[in-house]
């Protein structure tokens, strides 16, 4: 259905303001950065239905603006998000980090109102080129191996899309991104998925997230921990439902994460984790497939993006003001950072699933969700992860970073002031949202039967939540982080990259040099053999050709000029001979003729 | 406004521990006391049939986790930090 009705893509006005930024001078423009998240609120509370945008292209249409219930969710709270993400950043004059995020942000809008898998891919590629930028810009040495690693990453993902999207149009000569059906999956159905899992940090496809979030820029990761796992997450959920690979994959995922988390130093690398983690029960519920695990997936999503996002502010605090966010270096700064601390804890408890937060209202839909299809042994793993997450997020990074050691006595550069109110905003849409879930559920794909705040749900969260703090309690000591990085699965692409150097780029250095040995000895030699035999044939043919020539007009010149003698009797003579000569000449011809 | 909410989560902070962690017992005994009072509409587990059992996983499971990931994994995985200038 194509509809001529009021749209704007909100990814124009991002990509308007990452084209005018570097034309602006002065301090004055940073006003401009929250133009487009308003613009972009506007437009997604204002859009209606239907498909707009749709462009002609090699037979086909590209659709850039599918709008329904589940592309407008995740474009609402994206809205959301890059307007706080904004605000965070307001105070930065680097203006190439703020082009950076703007284009990321216009991407992700790409994508999540993409109606096929040309227009998905290209927007797809700009969130990846952009993200590695919002890495890169970080300046460090350890920011820009990470970034590569995370580009190559990314490309392998892109790459993966772009075969699959190409064999597909081949095999059913469309490029529509619609829902595929397990039954259905063909082979090149099964590497967009891969490609999708790619960006959703799937297990063990995550390992560039850890790897790379925590060298990012202070604020280029409050933008990535928002929106590339769940534009991957939308995707997953408008093409792969009930893809049981899909609820292994998120409850590996789920479970892995916060183990990790559980022995990580680094903050941001904690919070990565639990990223893993929480993209997990929305892989789940979507591989579960059912009305209730999708709408928890993807209300989880919302919530995710809002309390993920804070969490990373607050992180980003502790990076700003003392200049590490490693545990082993923070501590005792309660006093001196009591609003990041709150801000932080809103966030933390909202993870956590502790009740009137909101991921109480949504984690749970999720599980529940999965018990009520019958896979209770999901819902108990996501059970075991909701542990593992208060165990690391809400207990062990506040504990090492606010409490932990005597008063800090570090020195802490100011917090500007507008991350404090891009944190309130953060902290009291998660509060909302925890205390009136319908705010979200009305938007959700499905219609909502679930009650969250039962007695029983609350109790039981209270009960897992209260008794998993006293765990915390007797381990406080065991669980110190400690100055130490934690082998993953991106050993395994660090060792694909040093053996590709090993098996491909050294060998072929190698046969290059002997190449070049080839080269100057025998490929020169012959050069100038050749050139020797030119120059023989130059002075002996070419120079002989042209000197013949040469004397030929000469001799013809001397002639004529001998000829022009001024006298009128010689040219009479002259006369009569050409004359007779053609005389003769038509003679012949007739008589021959 | 900073630094008076500083003093004063700093003043609960070093203030009677003790009470704190009578207040946490007091606490945590009584959702398990309510548990008993209060039960699921619909069993999503048998053990939901059991007062306490959610207090039991998350203790168990917190526990087991530090201990496993902290005293077995890590030292098989732990490598130096990656410094910034390296």
């Amino acid at each position: 259905m194509t509809i001529n009705g009021p749209f704007f893509h909100p990814a124009w006005a991002f990509l308007a303001l990452a084209l005018a930024l570097p034309f602006f001078r002065g301090t004055w423009w940073r006003c401009l950065l929250l133009v487009p998240p308003l613009i972009a609120i506007w437009a997604v509370v204002h859009m209606q239905e239907g498909s707009y945008g749709v462009l002609p292209y090699l037979g086909q249409e590209m659709v850039l603006g599918r709008v329904d219930r589940l592309s407008k969710l995740f474009a609402n709270v994206f809205a959301i998000q890059a307007l706080i993400g904004m605000i965070y950043a307001l105070h930065l004059r680097d203006r190439a980090q703020h082009a950076a995020a703007s284009v990321y942000v216009a991407g992700s809008f790409g994508c999540v109102f993409a109606g096929d898998y040309l227009t998905l891919f290209i927007f797809w590629e700009m969130m990846s080129v952009s993200s590695t930028f919002l890495v890169w810009l970080n300046r460090k040495p350890v920011s820009i191996r990470a970034g590569l690693r995370y580009f190559l990453f990314h490309t392998l993902g892109g790459l993966l899309i772009l075969a699959g999207l190409l064999l597909r149009y081949r095999a059913v000569g469309s490029l529509a991104f619609i829902a595929i059906s397990p039954e259905n999956a063909r082979f090149f159905d099964w590497l967009i998925l891969t490609g999708f899992c790619v960006n959703a940090a799937a297990v063990p496809l995550h390992a560039w997230l850890p790897d790379t979030y925590p060298e990012a820029t202070v604020t280029g990761a409050v933008f990535m921990c928002a929106f590339t796992t769940k534009t991957a997450v939308y995707a997953l959920a408008r093409g792969f439902a009930g893809f049981e690979v899909l609820t292994v994959a998120g409850t590996v995922m789920a479970v892995y994460g916060v183990l990790y988390a559980a022995i990580e130093n680094d903050a941001r690398r904690i919070l990565s984790y639990h990223i893993v983690s929480q993209v997990g029960y929305m892989l789940a519920g979507i591989g579960i497939g059912t009305a209730m695990t999708i709408n928890g997936a993807t209300v989880h999503a919302y919530a995710h993006i809002l309390y993920k996002g804070l969490l990373f502010m607050g992180a980003g605090c502790l990076l700003f003001a003392a200049g590490t966010a490693r545990l082993d270096q923070l501590g005792g700064l309660l006093r001196r950072m009591p609003w990041v601390m709150i801000f932080y804890m809103v966030g933390a408890l909202s993870i956590s699933g502790v009740p009137f937060f909101n991921g109480f209202v949504t984690k749970n839909m999720t599980i529940h969700g999965t018990v009520a299809a019958h896979r209770e042994w999901i819902g108990f793993m996501l059970e075991v992860a909701a542990v593992g997450t208060f165990v690391s997020v809400g207990l062990k990074l506040p504990y090492f970073a606010f409490w932990a050691k005597p008063d800090s006595k570090i020195e802490l550069k100011p917090i500007p002031a507008n991350m404090y109110v891009a944190m309130a905003i953060a902290a009291g849409l998660c509060l909302a949202m925890g205390v009136y879930p319908q705010m979200v559920y009305r938007i959700l794909p499905h219609p909502v039967f679930y009650a969250p705040f039962e007695v029983y749900k609350v109790l039981q969260a209270v009960l897992l939540l209260g008794f998993t703090g006293l765990g915390f309690f007797f381990m406080h000591t065991v669980i110190k982080p400690l100055p130490a990085r934690n082998l993953d699965f991106d050993i395994l692409y660090r060792f694909v990259g040093n053996a590709f150097v090993a098996g491909f780029t050294r060998p072929l250095a190698a046969v290059d040099d002997i190449w070049t040995q080839v080269y100057r000895r025998v490929g020169l030699a012959a050069l100038m053999g050749s050139a020797r035999s030119a120059g023989v044939f130059d002075r002996q043919a070419i120079d002989t050709a042209v000197d013949g020539t040469a004397s030929t007009v000469h001799a013809t010149s001397r002639f004529f000029l001998r000829i022009q003698t001024g006298r009128l009797q010689d040219y009479l003579a002259w006369m009569t001979v050409a004359a007779m000569l053609v005389f003769t000449l038509v003679w012949w011809l007739a008589d021959w003729g | 406004m900073s630094k008076d909410l500083g003093d004063f989560l700093d003043r609960l902070r070093k203030g009677n521990i003790g009470a704190w962690k009578l207040g946490l017992f007091v606490f945590l005994g009584a959702a398990i006391v309510v548990n008993f009072f209060i039960h699921p509409r619909h069993a999503e587990y048998f053990l939901d049939n059991y007062p306490g059992h959610w207090a039991v996983f998350g203790l168990v499971v917190s526990v087991a986790m530090v201990l496993v990931m902290k005293k077995i994994v890590q030292p098989l995985l732990k490598r130096p930090e990656e410094k910034d200038d390296d």
